[in-house]
């Protein structure tokens, strides 16, 4: 009689035990994401709308700094906020170098005040669709705010 | 007299949590890149005023060029642009077929190991897609393409898989 209460204690005891078999299921899954998308780049880009990035074979990461993307209808978007479009046949776009000129002023401060170098680089987001002369002129007018050192983001091809 | 009464083991309901889980799972995977962000480096044309007393190079500067037109592509080297070849564009599915510019800028390449440096003026009209697929051709072979081999200045044999990645843009400034 004693023997077989111990056996049934030891039964219920097994029994309690949590089944987290589907939760770590579900962890596995979450896991193989998380890795599958994880780059050691700190850029972080939001595409603005009506805008295709051209495909490249290159693996070079991006690195953070100022961003200036043009969509497929010319539109112009610094740090995600739009300051206009590339219209007209100057090379210099006003709004675009106000913006910058204004950006570069506070990242010569901010790398002033930690002792860093100034910076000179800059993302530059195109539509797949753009002419050669949309791109020449932002990186005219990039290079005259102080940004010469142009940083294309394109899409990898792996 | 006790009576032992079998307890009913409760199991821990875990149903709340998996589903808070896969809500999450949802919330990533809207919030996730799905796109892999790369990037092509390039510098605007660097001016720099050369005194007399600066010492000179024995070789003449390589100076390449890619005159990117509609049709075609003139590659030039030297001061006073030389024309070394003219490749016409072709396309196949869409994409440029540009084994004909890699086997010239390998040809370059090899006789210039040490060099890295091409300078690109495209045509106004040029698409930036294209563009791009010319960019990479220019910067760097593909493993199916092999490696470039030649002797450095320095009298040393190279071997590299890197054409000219330093890219410029003539028509910038």
């Amino acid at each position: 009689m004693r023997k077989q209460s111990l056996r049934q204690q030891r039964r219920d005891k097994s029994a309690a035990d949590v089944d987290i078999t589907s939760l770590l299921d579900v962890l596995v899954i979450l896991l193989v994401f998380l890795l599958k998308s994880y780059n050691a780049s700190d850029l972080t880009l939001d595409l603005a709308a009506d805008l295709t990035l051209p495909n490249s074979n290159t693996q070079i990461l991006g690195n953070h700094a100022v961003i200036v993307q043009v969509n497929k209808d010319s539109k112009l978007f610094v740090n995600n906020n739009e300051v206009g479009a590339v219209i007209g046949n100057a090379d210099k776009i006003p709004d675009l170098f106000d913006r910058l000129t204004k950006l570069k002023e506070e990242d010569d401060l901010l790398a002033k005040k930690h002792d860093m170098k100034k910076p000179k680089n800059i993302n530059l987001v195109f539509d797949a669709s753009l002419p050669y002369a949309t791109v020449r002129k932002v990186m005219h007018t990039a290079a005259l705010a102080g940004y010469p050192q142009f940083k294309f983001i394109v899409q990898a091809n792996y | 007299m006790k009576i032992r009464r079998s307890k009913k083991i409760e199991r821990l309901n875990l149903t709340p949590i998996l589903d808070a889980i896969f809500i999450f799972i949802f919330f990533l995977l809207m919030s996730a890149q799905f796109i892999d962000i790369v990037q092509i480096g390039s510098d605007a044309p660097a001016i720099a005023t050369i005194s007399k007393d600066d010492k000179k190079d024995k070789d003449p500067p390589l100076n390449l060029t890619l005159d990117i037109r509609k049709d075609e592509i003139l590659v030039t080297t030297g001061l006073e642009n030389r024309l070394y070849k003219k490749i016409k564009i072709q396309e196949q599915d869409g994409k440029l077929v540009l084994g004909e510019l890699v086997k010239t800028l390998v040809q370059i390449k090899t006789k210039n190991i040490d060099e890295k440096s091409v300078i690109i003026k495209p045509n106004q009209e040029f698409k930036y897609n294209k563009l791009v697929e010319i960019m990479d051709a220019v910067k760097k072979l593909s493993k199916e393409q092999g490696v470039v081999k030649g002797k450095s200045k320095k009298g040393n044999n190279v071997q590299t898989d890197t054409l000219f990645d330093q890219i410029i843009f003539e028509t910038v400034i």
